[in-house]
C-alpha cells in the first residue's frame, strides 16, 4: 500500500477509529434475550448477529486487496444485496468513509470433549459433528482404536472416485491412524469423539493409504470405499460441490469447512514449503507443502479439521487437502499429488 | 531481485540442512510485503535458540524468520 499523504492518513485513521468504536457499540451492546447464545449457530441477515466484528483494513474487491483503507465489517455470511431488506442492510458509507463488508464465517471454540447434542442447532447451520445421511464432506469422520485407548474425529475432506467405486478422502492419520490401522478397518460418521455409534455409524472401509515415511513424504492421505454411494455427497458443507481442481498460488484466496473451526477463509503464502510435522508416531518432514494463514488473523484451521478440502473462493475449486499446522499457520498437500498418488479423481 | 524459481532452487539446495537447525519447522519460498521472493524460514516459537544458526542471506537471497510453529498434524 502506497500513501503520500500522512496528515491525510493520520486524520483519515482517527475518523476511522471513531467510526469503528460508534458501530461496534451500536451492534454488540443490543441487549439480547436469554437463549441466544444457542442459538448462535444459526445464519441471521440481521446486523447484530450476522456482524462478528468491526475493524479497520484495507478494502478488498473480487478478493484482491485494492490499497484503501476502510471500515470493515466482518461477517458470518455475505449475503447478495437483493436478498436483504433495507432494514437489514449495512451502510455503504459512514461519516463519509470507505465501507467493506467482508465473510469470515462462523468460529467455534476448539473443543476436544465430546459435546451436548444441539439438535436445533443441526436444523438450521450445517454441524460438522453431527450425524449427516447422506455425509457431506466438512462433516466429523474417524476410525475406531482396535486397542479402545483413544477416540478421535477428522474431517471427511472429499468424494472420489476410480472404476470401482465412490471413496471418503481425508488423511492417512484420520483414516488409517498412522499406517497402523488394515485395510477393510472401519470408519464412522460421526468420528466416536463427537458420538458416532461403533454399532450404527460405520459408512466407509479403509480402501488404500499412501504410506507415512521419515522423510520424503509429498502426502498425508488415505480413501475408504463407501458402503453405499447414498451415504455419501460431494457437497461440501456450507461450500457445495468442488467445480474441479486448480494449482495453488501465493496470495489465493481460499476456504474450507472442516469438523473443529467449520467454515474459514485464509490466504496461501506458501505453495513451495518443506516442514517437519510431529505425529503420534514420530516427526514427519514433507516437501513443497501448501502454506495458509487465516484472514484477519483468525486461525485457518484446529485439531480435528484434519482431512479438510481447501478450495480457491473465487472458482470453488479444489487446491490442497490440510493436514498440520499451528495455532497461526496451516499446511496443506497439494491436491493433484493426493488424487494422483491414490489414483482418483473428484466425483 | 531473484525470481521465484531462483528462491526454489536455493531452497532445494538448502532445506534439508535447514531442517536439522535447532528449532527450524520449515523451509520455504514466500513473498516479502514489497512482492519480492524471500526464503521463508519458519521457527518454533518455543524453542529459545530457534533461528540463531541461520544467516539473514543464503546465496544472495534474504531470509524471512517466522516464528510460526511447532507444526503438528490438525486430527
Amino acid at each position: 500500500m502506497k500513501l503520500s499523504n500522512v496528515t491525510l492518513f493520520s486524520t483519515n485513521l482517527r475518523d476511522l477509529k471513531n467510526a469503528k468504536k460508534e458501530w461496534s457499540q451500536r451492534l454488540f451492546n443490543v441487549p439480547r434475550a436469554a437463549g441466544f447464545r444457542a442459538l448462535a449457530a444459526a445464519p441471521s441477515t440481521v446486523p447484530d448477529q450476522n456482524v462478528v466484528g468491526v475493524g479497520i483494513g484495507e478494502q478488498i474487491v473480487d478478493d484482491k486487496p485494492t490499497g484503501a483503507i476502510a471500515l470493515k465489517f466482518l461477517v458470518r455470511f455475505k449475503y447478495p444485496v437483493h436478498e436483504l431488506s433495507r432494514r437489514v442492510l449495512l451502510p455503504k458509507s459512514v461519516n463519509g468513509l470507505l465501507v467493506d463488508v467482508e465473510e469470515v464465517g462462523f468460529f467455534r471454540r476448539f473443543v476436544t470433549a465430546r459435546p451436548k447434542k444441539t439438535v436445533q442447532a443441526a436444523t438450521v447451520m450445517p454441524d460438522p459433528k453431527a450425524k449427516l445421511r447422506p455425509a457431506q464432506p466438512g462433516c466429523s469422520i474417524g476410525y475406531r482404536d482396535p486397542n479402545n485407548e483413544v477416540i478421535m474425529a477428522g474431517t471427511f475432506g472429499a468424494l472420489v472416485k476410480d472404476n470401482k467405486g465412490v471413496y471418503i478422502l481425508s488423511n492417512n492419520h484420520v483414516l488409517a491412524d498412522e499406517n497402523r490401522l488394515p485395510v477393510g478397518a472401519g470408519i464412522y460418521q460421526p468420528g466416536l469423539l463427537d458420538g458416532g455409534s461403533p454399532e450404527t455409524d460405520q459408512i466407509a472401509a479403509l480402501s488404500r493409504f499412501i504410506e507415512l515415511k521419515a522423510t520424503g513424504n509429498q502426502v498425508d492421505c488415505a480413501i475408504a470405499k463407501a458402503a453405499n454411494k447414498n451415504l455419501v455427497s460431494a457437497d461440501v458443507l456450507r461450500i457445495g460441490e468442488p467445480a474441479g481442481t486448480t494449482q495453488a498460488a501465493i496470495d489465493m484466496s481460499v476456504h474450507k469447512f472442516g469438523r473443529t473451526t467449520a467454515y474459514t477463509v485464509g490466504r496461501v503464502t506458501s505453495i513451495d514449503t518443506d516442514v517437519a510435522v510431529g505425529y503420534e508416531t514420530g516427526n514427519f518432514t514433507f516437501l513443497e507443502q501448501i502454506i495458509i494463514v487465516g484472514q484477519n488473523e483468525i486461525p485457518f484451521s484446529g485439531g480435528g479439521d484434519s482431512g479438510s478440502l481447501i478450495l480457491e473462493r473465487q472458482t470453488n475449486n479444489a487446491i490442497g487437502l490440510l493436514f498440520g499446522g499451528s495455532n497461526t499457520h496451516t499446511i496443506a498437500n497439494h491436491i493433484e499429488a493426493v488424487l494422483e498418488a491414490l489414483k482418483v479423481n473428484l466425483a | 531481485m531473484a525470481t521465484e524459481e531462483e528462491v526454489k532452487e536455493i531452497k532445494r539446495r538448502h532445506s534439508d540442512r535447514l531442517l536439522q537447525e535447532p528449532g527450524v519447522c520449515g523451509i520455504g519460498v514466500e513473498k516479502d510485503k514489497e512482492g519480492n521472493y524471500v526464503l521463508a524460514v519458519h521457527l518454533d516459537a518455543t524453542h529459545l535458540d530457534a533461528g540463531a544458526t541461520i544467516p539473514d542471506f543464503i546465496e544472495g537471497c534474504p531470509v524471512r524468520r517466522i516464528p510460526s510453529g511447532p507444526f503438528t498434524r490438525r486430527a
